[in-house]
């Protein structure tokens, strides 16, 4: 299974709308060759399964490049216990792990701001290398009250890296750990409510390049509600990050949230996303500061039961320059 | 009255209909040692989109569907699952994206074929054509759905 986003980006006009897609919007009106993203599955025994999805695509440099941007072997017993090891999404609220690359399942053009990936800008640490445990609580049919707890490398202690998903080598022995749980309850079929609690600790001072400041804490947490029907489609998120430098009064806190509400109108699909996204200025490990929000609205039209178009408005407010006005076009499909 | 009175008939009109998009109405089928004696319509939307994967006995569910252009399988989904052919494959494909186990479904030709794997393998499970139940001789199981047996009043199938 495979599908290709962004085909075809058409911005006819991106006033100041630096960052409303992912990949970055460029500068300037332009044809953009997108994202081809495969995905392989493979069930090797009953419990044991593997999955991998490798995405090519090119960047602002123009070169393409190839990144293995999940993969985990995943041993689940029953519904109420499964672990995996490997390179996933860190389930830190809701879209991080219901969607991923390939943008034909997504309805809107590209991730919300918040959860732009690692080498887009974004600031939470989408992906994790490390094992995850999950299941469902047994005895709980009404609530159907589900579990996650995560340990991995979490991100580089410095930024900006080339790569800040710590892969291979981790700058620090500390390692970052994540709980979540979400209800998916029996009386609404399609109704999700759920939260996580990341915690790392960064250690500026032993990375590449080191960065002469104490360990800095850092704590994430999520709150979600989202709600899927046949017709509808309505997400609501919020993040707080908090970094707290060691020995010092006052943590840097970023605030950020969206909310994403969709109607199908058979293969028309209008939508409307506000996103609001405040990094605190002069954070020692955040990439992306400073203030963004504002709306967008769009359609997804589903040409073919496997193709979509996607028309998107974006109206963005950055604290840095002027309002800006975007508009992204993407064909999306997977085969 | 007379609005509230139409409304609630057409309500009823609505229900009948789809209940009945397959003459003779559906019923779900499993292997003999399956201990499972009902399911309520949540439970059997859950089983056929993959959203649960095991029996109470913890044997892995399989499905065996009817072909997709077959009006067993149409009627499935608009009653059933509630969604069109489209929103279904893009769900199965979502949860699969998302790193769900890929769903086991072997698709067949006819209720006969579906009885005879359902009858070799432990859990596995079809939803049927009702009228082609006396045709398979006791060799799997029917389960109720909401309490109810096919042909019973108030069957939601």
């Amino acid at each position: 299974m495979g599908s290709i986003a962004n085909p075809l980006v058409y911005p006819i006009s991106d006033g100041g709308c630096g960052i409303c897609g992912n990949p970055v919007t460029p500068a300037h009106t332009a044809f953009q060759a997108g994202e081809f993203d495969l995905l392989f599955t493979s069930k090797i025994s009953d419990h044991l399964n593997f999955l991998a999805e490798v995405v090519m695509g090119p960047s602002d440099t123009n070169l393409f490049g190839l990144d293995i941007e999940r993969y985990q072997l995943a041993y689940r017993k029953n519904s109420w216990f499964a672990a995996s090891i490997g390179r996933f999404h860190t389930s830190i609220g809701y879209y991080n792990t219901a969607y991923h690359h390939g943008n034909w399942f997504a309805t809107a053009e590209g991730r919300p701001i918040m959860y732009l990936f690692e080498d887009s800008g974004g600031i939470l640490p989408v992906h994790m290398v490390g094992v995850t445990f999950s299941g469902e609580i047994p005895h709980t049919d009404y609530l159907h009250l589900n579990w996650i707890a995560e340990m991995g490398n979490g991100l580089s202690s410095t930024l900006p890296q080339v790569e800040s998903v710590q892969n291979f080598y981790s700058d620090r022995n500390y390692k970052s750990t994540n709980v979540a749980a979400y209800i998916r309850p029996e009386f609404l079929q399609g109704l999700q409510i759920g939260g996580s609690w990341y915690h790392d600790g960064l250690n500026p001072s032993q990375g590449v390049p080191p960065i002469p400041i104490a360990e800095v804490r850092q704590n994430i947490e999520s709150a979600y509600i989202v709600y899927f029907s046949s017709k509808w489609e309505f997400m609501n998120e919020a993040v707080l990050m908090s970094n707290h430098i060691a020995e010092t009064a006052n943590p840097f806190m970023s605030r950020m949230g969206y909310t994403q509400l969709a109607r199908k109108f058979g293969i028309y699909q209008p939508y409307f996303r506000y996103q609001y996204v405040n990094d605190a200025l002069n954070d020692p490990v955040n990439l992306l500061q400073g203030k963004y929000y504002g709306p967008s609205i769009g359609m997804r039209i589903d040409l073919f039961e496997y193709a979509a178009l996607k028309l998107q408005y974006n109206h963005l407010y950055q604290s840095s320059q002027l309002a800006g006005n975007g508009f992204n076009t993407q064909l999306a499909f997977t085969f | 009255m007379t609005t509230l009175r139409v409304t609630l008939l057409t309500l009823i009109a609505c229900a009948v209909l789809s209940a009945q998009c397959l003459a003779g109405g559906m019923a779900v089928i499993v292997n003999k040692t399956n201990t499972t004696e009902s399911l309520s319509m949540a439970q059997l939307r859950k089983l056929i989109l993959g959203d649960v994967r095991t029996w109470p006995d913890k044997q892995p569910v399989m499905l065996v569907s009817r072909e997709p252009s077959s009006d067993l399988f149409k009627c499935l989904l608009s009653s059933i699952i509630r969604m069109n052919d489209a929103e279904y494959h893009r769900y199965i494909l979502s949860s699969e994206f998302r790193g769900g186990e890929p769903l086991a479904v072997r698709t067949v030709n006819s209720g006969a074929v579906a009885a005879k794997i359902i009858a070799a393998l432990g859990g596995s499970m079809a939803v049927v054509s009702a009228n082609e139940l006396p045709a398979l001789g006791g060799t799997v199981r029917v389960v109720r759905v909401n309490g109810k047996e096919p042909g019973e009043a108030g069957y939601p199938l």
